[in-house]
């Protein structure tokens, strides 16, 4: 996975969004797979989304769509990491509206 | 053996939750944890039971809904979450179980908040008009158990909160998920409580709350979620926020399978089925001289499947008893951790027989049951039991 083009790795803000955006990705048969969240940038527990830069309109669009937004995306090249802007539309609607609920 | 204690919890299970369950068991199981797939599957059917309950209630966003073992800590999470507190007033129907009348009962001990009952008509059903001359500028909640699980009514709920307007409402749904279609509650219903024991078909220890967008609260209980590991804040986002500490993987394999037995079969059809056999029960149990069924009557289509009897010259615990060892009738008897429910009923303290039928009971068993009451009223009553 971790060829020319690059590896994005989308790490999401719950263990249950990340389910939902792995159902999102599956249904609509895109090029994806799960990888643990890379602990070099990430301290997150649990599971990331990983796929090719090359594919990343592909993959980025029904997220956007269904309101799943990725609290910190990568870039892979080998064993480097950077930080990746997705350039997140605020407008997007959907699900994932799940805000800090709680005090 | 007939098995009519649906209420107390379902009997049978499908025979898809039983497989989901052993096979949940024969797995290795941390969902949400660790980054391995065997982690990763456990988390994908906690996820299965989380979208299925959502779409049983109608809740858009199956991050809204927290699992819990029961509905009794449902019901405990929601109410000492609002940090309800002196000065503060919440309002509850005369119907309450025990799993929301004492947390309501120590909030008003221990906190001073004030707890106003409303009490049934004499159909034995609330009535939203009486909440809305109850509430009152500091009403911060309102609390109805969705059906009785002594006489089966079913409160009008989605009625009341039309009357409470902007106050949240908290729905017990343990007599009504599963046994009754549901999938409006989501759209208007703050806090949906339910158990999944009972008519959603699955495991013992199984469990949650539905938890509406704008609701603030804190959570009871904080620990390890999965999530943010790196802080020493318990996460403050849905549902990890009400999850501390590892899921009952097991129970939710089966609670993920029982949601989608439930959905395939179709829960309207589970009602009318269910309600069939309350009907026919009564039509014949009404036969047996000195019977009285408390709450709605036959034909009254404003009650779940449960049916609580009292007979004349018998006490609760004698009929019960004389039902399983003479017919091999399981009932239960008494006040069914109701005591308010059965000062309403009239009842109180000698309490009742409840039938309550779930939806793999057959007509035959309704019969039976029925034909044992008259039976037993139709003989000459000796000193003692047989
Ligand atoms: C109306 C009602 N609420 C709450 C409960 C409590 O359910 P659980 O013991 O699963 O928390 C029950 C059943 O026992 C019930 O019938």
């Amino acid at each position: 996975m971790t060829g020319a083009s690059g590896e994005i790795i989308l790490v999401f803000p719950s263990n249950t969004r990340i389910l939902e955006a792995e159902d999102l990705l599956e249904e609509m048969g895109l090029p994806f797979i799960l990888v643990p969240v890379p602990k070099e940038v990430n301290p997150n527990c649990g599971l990331a989304i990983s796929f090719l830069e090359d594919d990343r309109d592909l993959v980025l669009a029904p997220l956007r769509e269904a309101g799943l937004r990725p609290q910190a995306a990568y870039l892979r090249k080998g064993d480097l990491f950077a930080g990746y802007d997705l350039n997140w539309n605020e407008a997007s609607g959907g699900t994932g509206s799940s805000d800090a609920a709680l005090d | 053996m007939i098995y009519l204690d649906n209420g107390a919890t379902s009997w049978p299970k499908p025979e898809s939750v039983v497989e989901a369950v052993e096979k949940a068991l024969r797995a290795p199981a941390s969902p949400g944890r660790s980054g391995h797939k065997a982690a990763h599957a456990a988390s994908r059917s906690v996820h299965r039971a989380r979208k299925g309950i959502a779409k049983i209630f109608g809740v858009k966003d199956p991050e809204r809904v927290a699992f819990t073992p029961n509905v009794t800590w449902a019901v405990n999470a929601a109410l000492w979450g609002l940090g309800l507190k002196e000065g503060d007033h919440v309002l509850s129907g005369a119907l309450e179980h025990n799993s929301t009348a004492r947390p309501l009962r120590r909030l008003e001990r221990g906190r001073g908040a004030a707890w106003e009952r409303v009490d049934p008509g004499p159909d034995g059903i609330l009535d939203p008009e009486e909440f809305r001359r109850r509430l009152r500028p500091e009403t911060r909640l309102v609390v109805i158990n969705h059906a009785s699980n002594v006489t089966g009514a079913l409160a009008p709920a989605r009625e009341i909160k039309e009357a409470a307007g902007e106050v949240p409402i908290l729905v017990d749904t343990a007599q009504t998920a599963g046994s009754v279609p549901l999938d409006d509650m989501g759209q208007w219903a703050d806090f949906i409580c339910f158990t999944g024991h009972k008519g959603l078909l699955g495991p013992t220890g199984t469990g949650g709350l539905c938890v509406k967008e704008g609701a603030r609260f804190s959570p009871l209980a904080v620990g390890g979620s999965g999530s943010r590991s790196e802080s020493l804040e318990h996460p403050d986002f849905l549902p990890d926020a009400l999850e501390a500490g590892t899921h009952n993987t097991h129970g939710l394999a089966g609670l993920a399978a029982a949601a989608e037995f439930l959905l395939e079969t179709g829960i309207d059809r589970i009602r009318e089925h269910e309600l069939a056999l309350a009907e026919l029960f009564m039509a014949g149990a009404l036969q047996a001289s000195g019977l009285r069924i408390l709450g709605p009557q036959p034909g009254d289509r404003r009650r779940v499947a449960t049916v609580s009897v009292t007979l004349e010259g018998y006490s609760s615990s004698d009929l019960a008893r004389i039902l399983e060892e003479g017919y091999g009738i399981m009932t239960r008897a008494g006040l069914h951790c109701a005591p308010l429910t059965h000062q309403a009923c009239g009842s109180f303290p000698g309490g009742s027989v409840r039938f309550s039928f779930g939806y793999f009971n057959t007509f035959q068993e309704a019969e039976a049951a029925a034909g044992a009451l008259r039976e037993i009223a139709a003989k000459p009553r000796a000193a003692g039991l047989s």
